[in-house]
Formats: C-alpha cells, sequence, structure tokens
C-alpha cells in the first residue's frame, strides 16, 4: 500500500518512434539484456516491407518462449552474452503492433504425452471433477 | 504430509453470493447488470462511460515460471482480498483461461487454494462465451477472404500471400499446417493453410486493447489479411467484413463480473496469451473497474520479460494508464528450476540451486525498478511442501534494497490448511 503512493517515475522501454529494428533492439538488451538482435531468414525482407508500408512507427509485440529471458527455454536464470534471433515480422495493424516471433515459438501448442484432459470427468449429477 | 484439498474441492465448497450483492459492493446497481445465471454477469460499461478514473493500478507479475505457472492469479486474488478486508475497496482485474492450457499441461486456471475466482468449473469452461464469439469473428475474416478469392478475387488476392489463419481455442497440433480448399472447382482455391490457437489471434488482441465498440470496429477493420500480386496489403475492411464482425463481439466485448472466494468483485475479461500474444485482460475492464474502485489489482501472464514488457509498453501506452506498483511473485520450485534442477526433482530440497536460481528474479527486480522507473516488491508464494531452510534463506534478496521484511497483517488469519499458500505469506520489499 505505502508502494502504491511512492512518487514513481514510470516510462517505457522503447519509443514509438525508433525504427523497428531499433525497438526491437530496446526490447531485447534493456529487457532480456541479449547483446543484440539477428533477423533471420525473411525477417528482414518482412522488416523493409513493413516500413515501405508506413507501419513502422506500430509497437512491438515480442513472441518468445516464457521458460527463459532468451529465446531458448533451455537457458535458464540470467543468461548474459546471447543474441535474440527473430524469424518472422506479422504485421497486426488492428491490434496496432507488429508481432516479432523469436525462437521456435509457435502460435499452436500442442498437447503433452498425457494431457490434463484424460483427468476431467463430470458426475451423473453435473459435478466436474479433476479440472485441477 | 497431510492431505490437502484440491483447487476444484475448495472451489465447489465455497458459498457465492448472488452476483447482484457482489455488483452492490462495487456501486453497480442491477439496471447495469446482465445475468449470465445466478453467479456471472456481464456489465454493461457505457453506464459508467463518464465516470472518473480513480484507482491506483498493481500489476501482478512473476519471475519465469516452470511448467506449472507460479500462481500471479492466486497472489492477485490474495491480494486483492487482503486488501478489501482492511477496508481498502480494490477489485481485481483477471484473464479469461484458454482451453488449451486447461486440457494441457496446466490444467484449470482461476487462483489456487483459497485464493480462486469463482465459479471456477463455469470460467475454465466456455464461461460466458468470449472466446467462442472471438473465434467465430475470426474464422468469419477466414471464410470472406477465401471467398473472396474465389469468386473472380477482385481484390487480387495472391492466395500465397495470405497472412490469415483459420483459429480454435484448442491445443492442437495437427492443424498448425494444413492445405484446405481441395475437391475441385465448386470447393473453393486450394492453398497452404493453419490454425493458431485463438488467444494468439489478433481479433483476440484487438478485442482486448478496444476502449468500445467503435474503437474495435476500426481496428478489426484496419487488419491486415493478406497482400496481393503487387504486395499491397488487403484488409478486414476491403472484405466488408468489420461490421458482422463486430456484431458477433457486442456481447464478449462487455466484462464479465464474477467473485472471489472472499466474495469480493472481480472482472475476468479477455486472454491473450503472453508468450504468442500480448497477454493482459482486456483494456475495458481494466479502465472500468479503475472508475469502481480505489485500488486495481491486475495481472499479466508469464514472466515479467514477456507480460510486464507487454502491459507496460502496449497496454499502459494505448491506453495512458500508469500503474503504481508491482508485484513480482516467485516460488521456491521456480527458483531452483531457474537454477538447473530439472522438472521432475523440483520438490526436493536443493538449497544450492535456490541460490543459483536467485540472478533470474534479482533481474526482473531491477527490469522494473530502473527499466520502467516502477517500485516493486517480491511475494513468495509458498507451498506446503517448501522446506522451512529454503523459505529462510532470502540472502541475496537482502542485498538488494532495504530487505525489510514483514509480514502483511492480512495475511496473518488463521485458516484451515491450504493446498498453495495463497495469503502471501512473505513480503520482501525493495526500497
Amino acid at each position: 500500500m505505502r508502494l502504491c503512493d511512492e512518487p514513481n517515475d514510470f516510462r517505457f522501454s522503447y519509443d514509438t518512434d525508433d525504427s523497428i529494428e531499433k525497438k526491437l533492439n530496446d526490447i531485447a538488451t534493456k529487457v532480456y539484456h541479449a547483446d543484440g538482435v539477428d533477423l533471420v531468414g525473411s525477417a528482414r525482407n518482412q522488416l523493409k516491407q513493413l516500413e515501405e508500408l508506413g507501419f513502422g512507427n506500430l509497437l512491438i509485440c515480442m513472441a518468445k518462449t516464457q521458460y527463459s529471458f532468451t529465446d531458448d527455454q533451455n537457458k535458464l536464470g540470467a543468461p548474459r552474452g546471447w543474441r535474440l534471433t527473430v524469424r518472422n515480422l506479422k504485421i497486426s495493424a488492428g491490434a496496432g503492433f507488429i508481432v516479432a516471433l523469436t525462437g521456435d515459438i509457435m502460435t499452436m501448442p500442442g498437447l503433452p504425452r498425457v494431457p490434463a484432459a484424460e483427468k476431467i470427468d463430470v458426475t451423473a449429477d453435473g459435478k466436474i471433477v479433476g479440472l485441477f | 504430509m497431510a492431505e490437502y484439498k484440491s483447487d476444484i474441492e475448495i472451489a465447489q465448497e465455497a458459498t457465492m453470493l448472488p452476483i447482484s450483492e457482489v455488483a452492490a459492493k462495487a456501486g453497480l446497481t442491477e439496471d447495469q447488470l446482465e445475468h449470465y445465471g445466478k453467479v456471472k454477469a456481464k456489465v454493461d460499461i457505457n453506464s459508467m462511460k463518464d465516470m472518473p478514473s480513480r484507482a491506483k493500478l498493481i500489476l501482478v507479475t512473476a519471475i519465469n515460471p516452470t511448467p506449472a505457472g507460479e500462481g500471479k492469479t492466486t497472489t492477485s486474488v490474495g491480494l486483492a482480498d487482503a486488501m478489501n478486508l482492511t477496508g481498502r475497496q480494490t477489485m481485481l482485474c483477471l484473464r479469461e483461461p484458454s482451453l488449451g492450457p486447461v486440457f494441457g499441461v496446466k490444467g484449470g486456471a482461476a487462483g489456487g487454494g483459497y485464493a480462486q475466482v469463482v465459479p471456477m468449473e463455469d470460467i475454465n469452461l466456455h464461461f460466458t462465451g468470449d472466446f467462442h464469439a472471438i473465434g467465430a469473428a475470426n474464422n468469419l475474416i477466414a471464410a470472406m477472404l477465401d471467398n473472396a478469392i474465389k469468386w473472380d478475387n477482385k481484390l487480387n488476392i495472391d492466395p500465397r500471400r495470405v497472412i490469415w489463419r483459420r483459429c480454435v481455442d484448442m491445443n492442437d497440433r495437427q492443424l498448425r499446417n494444413v492445405v484446405d480448399g481441395m475437391g475441385g472447382i465448386p470447393d473453393g482455391v486450394p492453398r497452404q493453410d493453419g490454425f493458431d490457437i485463438t488467444v494468439a489471434s489478433e481479433v483476440m488482441a484487438a478485442f482486448c486493447l478496444a476502449s468500445d465498440l467503435d474503437d474495435l470496429k476500426a481496428r478489426l477493420g484496419r487488419m491486415v489479411v493478406a497482400y496481393t500480386y503487387d504486395r499491397k496489403p488487403v484488409t478486414v475492411h476491403d472484405l466488408n467484413a468489420e461490421g458482422a464482425c463486430t456484431a458477433l463481439l457486442k456481447d464478449a466485448i462487455k466484462p464479465n463480473l464474477v467473485q472471489t472466494l472472499e466474495n469480493n468483485p472481480a472482472f475476468v475479461h479477455g486472454g491473450p496469451f503472453a508468450n504468442i500474444a500480448h497477454g493482459c485482460n482486456s483494456v475495458m475492464a481494466t479502465t472500468t473497474a479503475m472508475k469502481m474502485a480505489d485500488y486495481v489489482v491486475t495481472e499479466a501472464g508469464f514472466g515479467a520479460d514477456l507480460g510486464a514488457e507487454k502491459f507496460f509498453d502496449i497496454k499502459c501506452r494505448a491506453t495512458g494508464l500508469k500503474p503504481s506498483a508491482v508485484v513480482i511473485v516467485a516460488t521456491v520450485r521456480a527458483l531452483k528450476y531457474n537454477g538447473g534442477v530439472p522438472k521432475a526433482e523440483l520438490t526436493t530440497e536443493n538449497l544450492e540451486a535456490l541460490e543459483a536460481g536467485m540472478p533470474n528474479l534479482l533481474q526482473h527486480v531491477s527490469n522494473i525498478k530502473d527499466v520502467y522507473g516502477l517500485p516493486c516488491v517480491v511475494a513468495i508464494n509458498a507451498f506446503p511442501t517448501d522446506t522451512k531452510a529454503a523459505r529462510r534463506q532470502r540472502g541475496p534478496l537482502r542485498g538488494v534494497g532495504q530487505g525489510r521484511q514483514g509480514r502483511r497483517r492480512a495475511c496473518r488469519r488463521g485458516r484451515a490448511p491450504v493446498r498453495r499458500a495463497e495469503r502471501l505469506p512473505l513480503l520482501l520489499r525493495h526500497g
């Protein structure tokens, strides 16, 4: 509660007016503590195309594994000395951002070997069991 | 180890108040509610359009998690209940769970132990149908897009450059890449296609960032679905689809009101994933809650590197919201995981690994303070399985700030044994 009353100096991690590459770089270096960003595959062409189409001033929505600061889910803790790999840039003009797909993150997950669904059931009187 | 009740058992034993009584606590009248059964309602936000925003906003985020999640929702609910108990009028704003994780690794998500939002089964399964509406809007666009290609393709859409994907709210890797439109001339134009999970769709993101129905329609219209043969973007507006899509979403867009196990009001609305989308509940729920209470507690998905970053850089920037404080949730389990302990051994005491995982927490703390300029506290979400020695080991945290440790008054109340300690048993303050 006391914390809420403390004056704060809220600011963002990147400036909207900067280039897409600068924005990606700001998130990667300031928040993820990477050394920099590598655009691979079609990402470099996509970046050029998006800027030509006038989408360069949109926000960035990073798509990245949740298990690590890096784009590799096996690098735990607070890794240093790595670079963020961006392999795809997709426009989301309605949301107002560009989605940057990093590492091997996917937009359709799969089920594990034993899905939680196997434990979920409903009794004859309609009570749900095994949801958690 | 003692037997503890499961989350769903605790939730099913709860005494829920009729939603009108919960709404009254938040200053809402019967006229402002649209009932979905006895304990769920959608709230008419238009009636509150001109009210001033007065609340202080508290964001709950976490360190990099283990696959089971570290209890941001649990902590958020516990914090909001504790604040209400100590006489501070507090609203809670959470995301709706996706069916993907419910049936996948994680199971249901509506908090844990005695810090849950209820009706837990409804919230996890279908709820008020918002996600189905969002999926339908997404797939209407897909149908109209392929239809436009089939009927003379007047928009000159290059079928190889369609970027719009169909969606379903299920973890279904079989649909990641598909070829559709097969069968011959009457059955469409064949092309490579694919499905995303609904919570990764742009409709979900636009829905959660929209400030009202008009803004939603404008956002849907701007969405790029494909490129033409000469590489010009084709939008939903070009397909004339934004009106029908908005019609599908007209009820979904109203925030859902439910209650915590202590009968305090909570909005549960919108739910983009934080790893592949922006990870925060709807702007409409948050801005409405800010008018109804003195404090609003909200959460952003996964670790602070994803959810909190997007909460600040996307949601706050898009809406002008300014957070007052941040809570970073950590568990002994996740700290050990970050210290290199394999998943199967996380329940065994390992103080060395705990120590080795601390840099992850410290980096999240310094990001919140130094990159975003916000005050923050660390909340250890303790499990009955944590050992005493592990709980005591806070050495590295002491070095960060004042390291003043204190139990929150409201957290002290005696409670029946819980499977997860949900009362923020330990708050470490960083000066």
